[in-house]
């Protein structure tokens, strides 16, 4: 969160000296508030949505449903929980150590970090929102076996 | 009030009342207050990222899009765009805009796909987090195992759904149009 903010500052701070320099700060400038004053209603409503998520998600009832037993059901039920925790890298790496890591397979951990990445459902507001709905639906489409298929892959080559 | 707000908001309410229905008001307020603490502890990168967003799309012309992750960049495209993923900071209000404006700039869509699945999987700021928490070896399996996502799929799109790219751009288009319209009216009142 602090690495992004700085790193970020300083690509902003790059681009302006750039766009001064060219004479477009003042276009630059009146860009994004007109870009940050269209999408704060959606950005809104996305993080409500997101935070409401959040709360719903019975985490640790969903430690009962993998463990090792769990099997080839955890390549499947891995990305589904994966999808559903909420949060930045922050909040679910330290959620899944503490929840997952000792009790599920190395196939299924891969499947789990992966979704929670590439299809989670806290991004299709967003996605909806500044993307559309043929975005979202090739998306999805495409990335939705692809974790557990690099689960598949993990558990083949690692998994002993 | 367009449909993606109108979509929004009735999502909003299915989950308030299915969170008033399993755990009465004080859930709702803690969702509330999650939504809440989360955008004010985000507003200072909100802040920067859109001014970045601005920048960028000011600068950024058809030429250069295009160039690196349009038409032009051809089989290369996809590998920029999942470099471009590994060293992009900022959570998805910042890059899912920034996605849209790259787009209507002249990148391809399967370049774009090939961005956000580096942006989950070979992000650079992210790995040390998940070294920390997940393990060495564990995050090094993962790593290899879906390393070559992005720049596949890119290319698969590129390749079999080129139509896509256009059609996309419609759907930014109009969304974009919409919210012009509306924060325009706004001003009017």
């Amino acid at each position: 969160m602090t690495n992004a903010f700085y790193t970020l500052t300083i690509m902003a701070v790059i681009l302006f000296v750039i766009a001064y320099r060219k004479n477009k700060h003042g276009e630059s400038i009146s860009e994004a508030r007109r870009m940050f004053i269209s999408t704060l209603p959606l950005l809104l409503l996305a993080f409500t949505i997101v935070g409401f998520i959040e709360v719903l998600v019975p985490k640790e009832a969903l430690q009962d449903w993998l463990g090792p037993e769990s099997g080839w059901r955890g390549l499947v039920i891995g990305p589904l929980i994966g999808a559903i925790v909420q949060g930045g890298p922050f909040a679910f790496f330290p959620l899944f150590d503490s929840i997952f890591r000792d009790s599920v397979t190395i196939g299924t951990a891969v499947a789990m970090i992966s979704a929670w990445g590439m299809i989670n459902i806290g991004h299709l507001p967003y996605e909806f929102a500044f993307l559309g709905y043929r975005f979202v639906l090739i998306k999805y489409s495409i990335y939705v076996t692809l974790p557990t298929l690099a689960g598949l892959l993990a558990h083949l080559i690692f998994g002993a | 009030m367009n449909k993606t707000v109108l979509g929004m908001l009735l999502i909003t309410g299915i989950l308030c009342i299915y969170a008033l229905i399993s755990g009465g008001a004080p859930l709702v307020g803690e969702a509330l207050l999650v939504a809440a603490t989360t955008f004010i502890s985000i507003i200072p990168i909100l802040i920067v990222a859109f001014l970045l967003a601005g920048l960028i799309s000011t600068l950024i012309s058809k030429d250069m899009a295009s160039k690196w992750l349009g038409k032009e960049a051809g089989w290369k495209g996809p590998f920029y765009g999942a470099l471009m993923g590994a060293v992009v900071p900022g959570g998805p209000f910042f890059f899912y805009p920034l996605m849209a404006t790259l787009l209507n700039s002249g990148a391809n869509l399967g370049t774009m796909l090939s961005f956000v699945a580096s942006k989950s999987l070979w992000n650079i700021a992210r790995i040390p987090i998940e070294i920390a928490f997940v393990g060495i070896e564990l995050t090094l399996i993962r790593f290899l195992v879906t390393f070559g996502i992005p720049v596949l799929v890119g290319t698969a799109v590129n390749i079999f759904l080129p139509n896509y790219t256009d059609k996309v751009r419609e759907d930014i288009m109009a969304l974009q149009l919409k919210l012009s319209k509306e924060s325009k009216e706004g001003q009017h009142d």
